[in-house]
């Protein structure tokens, strides 16, 4: 079925699968010689006269997974707005993959539910305001719908109203919204806050298997380092109104750890080349070690 | 009752008419105002289009249309885009405004022969006295609107209740702003100089509250709030025909009762329908 989505999948996509409407994305390798799929260059953000970040430079390529991590009000939800459009920069440029101009392959999940509680919404409703843009036959958008709900086990609640599911089911649903967007770059804004545990933990390991399975570029924003530790091929520290960025291994050194969050944080990689981080607390070291293979 | 309603027609057709599309155009416009939570800023834009009203009468300009849209018009973009510029929050902008416009319209006229009275007649009028311009602008402003509205609602659910998002899949929700705000101010000006401000705000808040305690789906909100307004005008016009009163008071005071009776309904809903 040569349809619109199956051109712009190219050789990312299985034909087959692309027909039947759902979630059909393909992992690929990235490499280092392929464009950016979203780029800043000599960024400045604001509000006003008060700037947030300086001189920021990214570049994030297909398959990548990017964790921004920071202390409050260091500007990473400001950034994630940036890169989305939502905010302009005082200065410099953000530019996105030609592919990615229509805006069609990238979606957000926001930190929290930001709709007005007063309007009333089902999640049927909610999921498929994610298609905006986007042009599909009611077959299509059907399955999709079908394929998202089920992927984030909320397939039973499709008529249910927004407003009375739980906080987990709520950020699910969040979840749901930008999937059924078929991205190839997923932003993620601190999606586990105010959850609980189990709650969290699940829809962590929702997106991660996103990323390590589907292929999808994932910018997560979170405070945890051991996810990003775990999870991240790449981070971004935020301190001061200024960014460093790179690759895991290179970014998450003591020096810059300690620096970014203000406390000792040990880094040691293992023979596996797993990144274990640990914040160090007076004589002794402890809390979380989590391995990146 | 009706067939009086019928007979009054050819020396009132104007006035209904001009009232069933004003209320069609300002239910559609209502229904974003209320999912955007912007209620209060549909007060603060018909105060400052009474306040324009105010200005053309002290000044004798004869151009009461064009000076409540240019105020509506310049309150609905402030109280859109200020808090966005400089950290203002939308209420006090809001809250400025509506005190500006309704302390500010009286003062003006304050020792203008007749001015008060012509300010307290506008605030409270009703809507007999339409024009066929009024007519023609209002049928042509709510089909616009309407069509508008329907084909794009997917994507005004999307920018009224997350914008981020609306920004992230490449809406310019500057222009959107821009765009709603303008709709606002000029449907608010030119039906608030016709049909007074308690029936332009009426309309504007209480068809979409209605729906919006009705339906399920802020889409279907699109559909639901016309049809409620629509249906109350036309039986207000029939009962103030025959009752003798004010039709735009008669309108709202449907639409008020009809919002209590949307409470209920919710209420009854989530009680004994869990949702």
């Amino acid at each position: 079925m040569p349809n619109e989505m199956s051109t712009r999948l190219d050789h990312l996509v299985a034909p087959d699968l692309v027909a039947s409407g759902s979630l059909t994305l393909v992992a690929a390798p990235p490499s280092a010689a392929e464009k950016p799929i979203l780029c800043a260059e000599q960024v400045t953000l604001a509000y006003g006269r008060r700037v947030v970040l300086s001189d920021v430079n990214l570049a994030i390529r297909r398959g990548e997974f990017w964790a921004l991590l920071g202390p409050n009000g260091e500007g990473k939800s400001t950034l994630i707005k940036a890169l989305l459009g939502a905010v302009r920069p005082t200065r410099g440029k953000i530019f996105l993959r030609a592919d990615f101009q229509r805006r069609t392959r990238l979606a957000l999940v926001p930190q929290e539910c930001e709709v007005n509680p007063s309007v009333p919404t089902t999640i049927r409703e909610f999921v498929l305001g994610g298609l905006v843009g986007i042009t599909l036959e009611r077959v299509q958008r059907d399955a999709r719908l079908k394929a998202v709900l089920e992927l984030m086990g909320i397939a039973h609640l499709p008529e249910r109203s927004l407003w009375t599911l739980s906080g987990g089911q709520r950020q699910r649903t969040l979840v749901a919204r930008a999937l059924i967007r078929d991205p190839l770059l997923l932003i993620v804004d601190e999606p586990t806050a105010g959850l609980d545990l189990a709650a969290a933990s699940s829809l962590l390991d929702a997106i991660t298997s996103l990323s390590r399975d589907k292929g999808i570029t994932i910018v997560f924003v979170t405070h945890d380092l051991s996810i990003a530790a775990k999870q991240a091929t790449h981070a971004a520290l935020f301190r001061g109104g200024k960014l460093t960025a790179g690759p895991l291994k290179e970014v998450f050194t003591p020096a810059n750890l300690s620096r970014t969050f203000g406390v000792p944080v040990g880094v040691h990689h293992d023979d596996h080349g797993c990144v274990h981080v640990a914040v160090e607390q007076a004589h002794d070291a402890n809390i979380s070690s989590s391995p990146r293979p | 009752m009706i067939s009086e309603f019928l007979n009054s027609w050819p020396m009132f057709s104007q006035s209904y008419l001009a009232a069933l599309f004003a209320g069609l155009l300002l239910s559609f416009l209502g229904v974003i105002v209320v999912a955007r939570a912007q209620v209060f800023i549909a007060a603060a834009v018909a105060q400052a289009s009474m306040l324009g009203i105010a200005l053309d009468m002290l000044l004798g300009t004869g151009q009461p249309a064009a000076f409540a849209v240019a105020f509506s018009i310049i309150a609905a973009l402030a109280t859109g885009t200020r808090a966005q510029r400089s950290g203002t929050s939308h209420e006090e902008v809001t809250a400025w405004i509506f005190l500006l416009g309704a302390s500010g319209s009286i003062l003006l006229l304050a020792k203008h022969p007749n001015g008060l009275k012509s300010v307290q007649a506008t605030m409270a009028s009703s809507i007999i006295g339409a024009a066929a311009v009024d007519v023609v602008t209002f049928a042509t402003l709510a089909a616009v609107v309407g069509g508008f509205v329907l084909v794009l609602r997917q994507r005004i659910v999307l920018f009224v209740s997350d914008p981020v998002m609306a920004a992230a899949v490449g809406m310019r929700i500057g222009a959107w702003s821009l765009g709603l705000a303008t709709a606002l101010g000029l449907s608010t000006g030119l039906v608030i100089r016709s049909s007074g401000l308690i029936f332009t705000f009426g309309c504007l808040v209480l068809p979409a509250l209605v729906a919006k305690n009705l339906c399920r789906e802020a889409g279907t909100m699109f559909f639901v709030a016309p049809v409620v307004c629509v249906a109350s005008v036309l039986t207000g016009l029939v009962l103030a025909n025959h009752y003798d009163f004010p039709p735009g008071q008669i309108i709202i005071a449907l639409l008020a009762a009809l919002l209590v009776g949307a409470w209920g309904w919710r209420k009854f809903r989530v009680v004994f329908g869990g949702v």
